[in-house]
């Protein structure tokens, strides 16, 4: 996996967001709570937790939640393939929470001006999109980390 | 029996000795401390008291909790003898019905994060490779645990 490197922001409305698929759809989070990407692993199911959590992995001596977006936002089962991965975040100061995605794209630099509200007719009623941007022709949904929590 | 165990509630910190045991190949802690026997029983000799398994142990009815049936876990292959874990707690006592025993090993309670608030299970160990929940043994005598 090729280093994040942190910059200072470019300008003041700019942020960097880390750019993944889930069923043909692009997602991003803030890299400021990506913490690391790691691959696929065993993960081991803990009963009677949220249905989106699949289980919790072993990380190098650290206990890591892992939820399925597939699971979160209703899209069927996951489809794990070798590009599959975890991305672990950081939530609450000091835990941890791995997503599973079905690929990680890229690093991508994003201003204010670029995101536009997510339209209130396509709108869900638990909607985790906080806001869309269209970048290089294709549309990329972004996610605050809290609201999947 | 010798009630000189130290009961310790909800998390423990340190480390301490559990044993390890497997159900639907999964692998779970029990807390040492609340163990009191390891019977193995063939299934021709339980009971029933209002439909749940039971077994006589000196003197006492001890009701058998199915963990693949109370975690909706794969069930287990059926078998004519039980390893059945009898722990204590409050003074009620009950049986875990477990696949097979995996030894008995020192380990440290680590936190599930988001997902401590899950009663069942007080935290998680690493094993070599694997990761074993660790039993919550009062939240099975405050709740009522059904089987299947």
């Amino acid at each position: 996996m090729a280093e994040l490197a942190i910059y200072e922001n470019i300008t003041e409305n700019e942020k960097r967001y880390l750019v993944f698929g889930v069923k043909n759809e692009k997602f991003a989070f803030d890299i400021s709570n990506v913490n690391n990407i790691v691959q696929m692993e065993k993960i081991r199911p803990v009963p009677c937790a949220p249905k989106c959590y699949k289980g919790v992995i072993n990380l190098r001596g650290e206990i890591i939640p892992v939820m399925s977006l597939h699971t979160k936002f209703n899209l069927g089962d996951d489809n794990i393939t070798p590009n599959s991965k975890i991305i672990i975040l950081n939530v609450d100061e000091d835990k941890q929470v791995g997503v599973i995605v079905d690929n990680v794209k890229e690093v991508l630099t994003i201003s204010e001006d670029e995101i536009e509200k997510p339209s209130p007719f396509l709108k869900k009623e638990e909607s985790n999109v906080t806001g869309v941007s269209k970048v290089k022709d294709s549309l990329i949904s972004i996610i605050e980390v809290n609201s999947i929590m | 029996m010798d009630t000189n165990q130290l009961m310790v509630l909800g998390e423990q910190t340190g480390t301490y000795q559990a044993l390890i045991v497997s159900i639907s190949n999964e692998l779970f802690a029990i807390p040492l401390s609340t163990i009191l026997s390891i019977e193995n029983v063939a299934v021709s000799e339980l009971s029933q008291v209002d439909n749940d398994d039971v077994i006589y142990l000196r003197g006492k009815v001890i009701p058998l909790v199915y963990l693949d049936r109370v975690f909706n876990m794969e069930p287990s292959p059926k078998k004519e003898n039980l390893s059945v874990v009898v722990c204590m707690y409050n003074h009620s006592y009950f049986g875990f019905v477990v696949d097979s025993l995996n030894g008995q090993k020192e380990i440290e309670t680590k936190s599930l994060g988001v997902l401590d608030d899950n009663d069942f299970f007080t935290g998680a160990s690493i094993l070599d490779d694997e990761v074993a929940l660790i039993l919550n043994i009062p939240s099975f005598v405050t709740e009522e645990v059904r089987n299947g």
